[in-house]
């Protein structure tokens, strides 16, 4: 047993003398110095940017140091300021109700102040350029901005344009021609934003979430109603 | 031997001295050029006494600053980004109303920024800070071009629906004025080829701002080399889409941290 001892002794023994001798080579050495080299150059510009930024918050410290009166009275006219530009942003939400539409994952939010009310899918445009043979061009893409509520409609009544015919290959009518009239596209409500861009309803309730409209802002039935509801004409709808 | 070592000691003396002199002589160089850029203006100093005198009230500065700027963004008429580091989110803002809030998972904010003193800082931030260049992966506006169909069978074999689910990978990078690079990378990890293709733009991006031998290239002709404070925020690439999109060509960035 002791025997086996003294062996396992005299193996650390040897490793540790064989470890000194390949330190103590000059060429092991000077690597190891220059690795610990490298590393404290690569780490120090931490430290020094480190040490100058705190030395400068300090310095300023020093040169601008004032007394504590001084300082309580000019705390507290920030703190003044801050409140009052706090409600003056405060004030630029709307109180009443206004929509959020999403054009990228199609969601909308309906708010009141900032209370979120309601939330739920939509459609928006779908970013489709269509070119005639004539070279008219129709772009049906949702336009970004602020819009109010220009118009509210109970069972709208939808005079095609052109590129409605055009889009499904088929001729265009005249004016006022029966086929211009669809009383069944836009669902029960309608709510104008200007340019000929709405808020309605859909017979292709299972698009919503993708952006397959022309432009419009297309709701499920209940969110329209609701939506119909809670806006009223010059209520805001912000566009994203 | 003897002249090898010293060739090796000579060689490892001038890397060491030109790698200080890029990350730690250029962010100081940068960071006192901001701190001297408000002080040394005598009518921004006079209008603004309040931030000039109290180091110690640098959390009221800061607050002032992000109301100030965000009310001045609040007067024009697009949408504009909100970023505070404070809570973490990046916001779309359009006349005061938050449009969107996004959570932002992981912050990288260059050292320095902690240095800005109180002046320089409500000069920095108290109006929101123009994007003068930006790059993206995300496609701006995914416009798709077709002829007008020849008849009602064309026009049905061409319906199709959109794939909601596809969404490009996330990244984004802001050239702000005043000398600020903001960038906005996906924090899901990089796994469709063309995500990875993506994460490698994103290093090299970075290395071409970090890595020291794109700066000693870069040094030629100049007095100091070039140093961004650049802030990384990483959040969802679904985010990312949504900001990228929602903003408009020219974009306004008002900052917090």
């Amino acid at each position: 047993m002791s025997d086996l001892l003294i062996t396992e002794n005299e193996n650390i023994e040897a490793k540790k003398s064989c470890f000194k001798s390949f330190i103590s080579r000059p060429s092991i050495r000077f690597s190891l110095i220059m690795i610990c080299l490298t590393l404290l150059v690569i780490i120090l510009p931490f430290i020094i940017q480190l040490i100058a930024t705190t030395l400068t918050a300090r310095q300023f410290k020093i040169i601008s140091s004032s007394s504590s009166d001084e300082y309580l009275a000019n705390k507290a006219t920030l703190e003044k300021i801050i409140l009052k530009q706090e409600n003056t942003l405060n004030d630029l939400t709307p109180k009443s109700f206004y929509l959020v539409v999403n054009s990228t994952d199609n969601d909308f939010e309906l708010h009141k102040g900032k209370e979120l009310i309601r939330f739920g899918k939509c459609s928006t445009g779908k970013n489709e350029l269509l070119e005639r043979k004539n070279g008219k061009k129709y772009l049906f893409k949702t336009p970004k901005g602020i819009f109010t509520i220009k118009l509210k409609k109970t069972h709208p009544v939808w005079t095609k344009p052109d590129w409605a015919f055009i889009e499904e290959g088929l001729p265009v009518p005249p004016p006022n021609h029966p086929d211009r009239f669809d009383d069944a596209t836009l669902g029960d409500y309608a709510l104008s934003l200007g340019d000929g861009y709405m808020i309605h309803g859909t017979v292709w309730q299972r698009y919503l979430g993708l952006p397959v409209t022309h432009g419009c802002i297309r709701l499920d039935d209940d969110d329209l109603e609701f939506v119909y509801n809670s806006l009223q004409k010059g209520s805001n709808v912000y566009i994203y | 031997m003897k002249a090898i070592k010293a060739i090796i000691i000579l060689i490892f003396t001038a890397f060491a001295s030109l790698y200080l002199y890029f990350y730690a002589v250029a962010p100081i160089i940068t960071l006192n050029q901001i701190n001297k850029y408000a002080l040394a203006d005598s009518v921004f100093m006079r209008k603004h006494p309040i931030a000039a005198g109290h180091p110690n009230l640098m959390h009221q500065i800061k607050e002032k600053a992000f109301l100030d700027a965000q009310l001045s963004l609040s007067k024009a008429d697009s949408i504009g980004l909100v970023i505070n580091l404070k809570d973490s989110t990046a916001s779309l803002v359009l006349k005061g109303v938050t449009l969107r809030r996004s959570k932002i998972d992981e912050i990288k904010q260059d050292l320095i920024f902690k240095g800005i003193n109180g002046p320089a800082y409500s000069k920095l931030f108290s109006k929101p800070l123009v994007c003068i260049s930006d790059s993206s992966t995300v496609v701006k506006a995914p416009i798709e071009y077709h002829k007008a169909p020849k008849d009602t069978i064309e026009a049905m074999q061409r319906m199709r629906l959109p794939d909601s689910l596809v969404c490009e990978p996330g990244y984004y990078s802001l050239n702000l004025n005043r000398g600020i690079r903001l960038v906005m990378v996906q924090s899901e990890e990089w796994t469709t080829p063309e995500e990875i293709a993506v994460g490698e733009r994103f290093k090299s991006d970075m290395q071409q701002q970090k890595f020291f031998l794109y700066r000693i290239k870069d040094l030629k002709g100049k007095e100091t080399p070039d140093y961004i404070p650049t802030i990384v925020l990483k959040t969802s690439k679904y985010n990312i889409r949504a900001i990228y999109r929602g903003l408009p060509d020219k974009v306004s960035v008002v900052l917090t941290y």
